[in-house]
């Protein structure tokens, strides 16, 4: 409904919009407990909004900017209600959600801002929300959305991309996506809803751009797919005391088969056209570990050619490490050594020295591994792997 | 550029939004399709609908009466201000107006110069 709303008075009337949905909510809130849930709870929202927004502009809109095409519309009773109750018509509000989120991930709005922008007006999240997703307290969240919102008044026209902007215009969208996702999924603060709410409204969000014939493209079925691996194993990768379980530790018959084959499909839909994009790659790598029945039964040559794949795309040390790892279990611990002591800008990275012990105690250089896993013992922060890597560490001794 | 002012008399919508609001929803979306092409082209400047009845005040001694009292068909039922490059101009962007298919008037007076 934000999205309905700012579509129709202009994006430098965000909070006009957002009051408008409020004020609804709270309607219901007061309504509902004495008078029931209406028969159709969407429709009375929708309807209870449409007022409220036709009293606000009654009231406000000659004093107030608005978009050139709408101004005369919605300052016209000839015209007014019907303007209005258009832009609240069925089958348009989610393109309006849509919209939005192409709205609050313009390049003039910064990175940081658009994940928070996307949380409230795309997702309705509270404030208090949004600061517990992000661990933090609400007046950095108001900070943050105040300026964000500095920047998003300045867009004016809330529109979807032309097919001619919209490669350009998709990539901060699938970043800010995939980062909400990461922002649920990697968080160590365990059983915290918000986290749960994150990854779905991720999903959400990606599921909405391959609904729509404009916005469906191969890479976003590959940003799903990707998501889609990682959510199956969401299982697994926690530990009953809420500790992460690395990959090679899981119990692989946690891992939801159903998301699996979900996100297979995704895959399957995202390889066609010529762009290879890191989510496609990563999505790849993803789907090889899904289909091993172990971890040591792993295809790591196929893992390996992907990794080359992905430097290509994205030359970062942490896909060099992880390619280096990979070349330690498809050609042997020699050839993964030598490939980890290449990387550079790891040093801080626990999982690093830890692949780096593993590696050297498969060698019989044990010295050298005790080293290692003492390195890695100073920067772990999980109390399972670090009781792991105790247990590795002791069992050179003697 | 000039101005021009529609004024409307007639042309009941036929329904009642009471008992039949969807039926009145139409009829009032037809307006708006209407002056959203009127928007669109730049040339509409703005307007109201006018309730039937108000007050009608008089002389020196501002006498109120209710009213006008007219013949319904005489009410002034709204109005509608545009930009047009004639009379000619304005005429042709009354086109398409939903009074004319509920058996209404549109009379269009250009805005006077006033120079003096």
């Amino acid at each position: 409904m934000v999205g309905a709303l700012t579509r129709l008075f202009g994006s430098h009337h965000l909070e006009l919009a957002e009051d408008v949905v409020q004020e609804t909510l709270l309607k219901a809130m007061r309504d509902w407990p004495y008078h029931g849930v209406p028969e159709n709870p969407a429709a009375w929202l929708h309807r209870v909004a449409k007022n409220l927004a036709i009293d606000q502009m009654r009231r406000r809109s000659r004093g107030v900017e608005l978009l050139k095409e709408n101004a005369a519309l919605l300052r016209s009773e000839w015209t007014l209600s019907s303007t209005v109750t258009e832009a609240f018509a069925g089958p348009v509000i989610a393109d309006d959600a849509l919209r939005m989120l192409f709205a609050c991930c313009h390049p003039t709005i910064p990175a940081e801002q658009q994940v928070a922008l996307a949380l409230r007006s795309v997702c309705c999240f509270s404030v208090p929300e949004i600061a517990r997703a992000f661990v933090t307290n609400e007046e950095n969240i108001n900070k943050r959305m105040y300026r964000a919102r500095e920047a998003f008044r300045a867009i004016g026209k809330v529109e979807l991309p032309t097919e001619r902007e919209l490669p350009v215009r998709l990539k901060p969208v699938l970043a800010t996506i995939y980062l909400l996702f990461n922002e649920g999924y990697n968080s160590t603060a365990h059983n915290d809803h918000i986290r749960e709410d994150l990854v779905e409204e991720a999903l959400r969000l990606c599921d909405m751009l391959n609904r729509n014939a404009r916005t469906e493209q191969p890479v976003t079925h590959a940003l799903m797919a990707l998501m889609l691996f990682h959510a199956a194993r969401s299982e697994a990768r926690v530990d009953a005391n809420g500790a992460i379980v690395l990959l090679q530790d899981q119990d692989r018959s946690l891992w939801d088969r159903r998301l699996i084959a979900l996100a297979e499909q995704q895959l399957h839909q995202s390889a066609v056209g010529a762009e290879l994009t890191t989510y496609h790659v990563e999505a790849a790598i993803a789907s090889v570990h899904a289909q091993a029945p172990t971890f040591a039964a792993t295809d790591w040559a196929r893992i390996v050619g992907y990794y080359d794949r992905l430097l290509a795309l994205a030359p970062t040390a942490i896909v060099r490490m992880n390619r280096a790892i990979a070349v330690g279990r498809s050609q042997g611990a020699a050839a993964g050594l030598h490939a980890l002591d290449l990387v550079e800008g790891v040093e801080k990275v626990h999982l690093y020295h830890a692949a780096r012990g593993d590696l050297l105690r498969e060698l019989g250089r044990d010295e050298e591994a005790r080293t290692a896993y003492g390195n890695a013992l100073k920067l772990v922060r999980s109390p399972v792997e670090r009781e792991l890597l105790e247990r590795k560490r002791s069992g050179l001794e003697g | 550029m000039s101005k021009y002012m529609f004024l409307f008399r007639g042309g009941e919508p036929g329904v009642d939004p009471m008992t039949d609001p969807a039926g009145f929803g139409t009829y009032m979306m037809s307006w708006k399709t209407w002056m959203e092409n009127l928007a669109k082209s730049g040339k509409y400047l703005g307007g109201d609908p006018l309730e039937a009845t108000g007050r009608t005040v008089t002389g020196k001694a501002m006498k109120v009466t209710d009213g006008p009292f007219v013949e319904s068909k005489e009410i002034v039922g709204g109005y509608v201000i545009v930009e047009a490059a004639s009379i000619e101009d304005a005429v042709k962007l009354s086109e398409g107006c939903p009074i004319y298919t509920h058996d209404g008037v549109v009379e269009i007076r250009p805005v006077q110069h006033v120079d003096f």
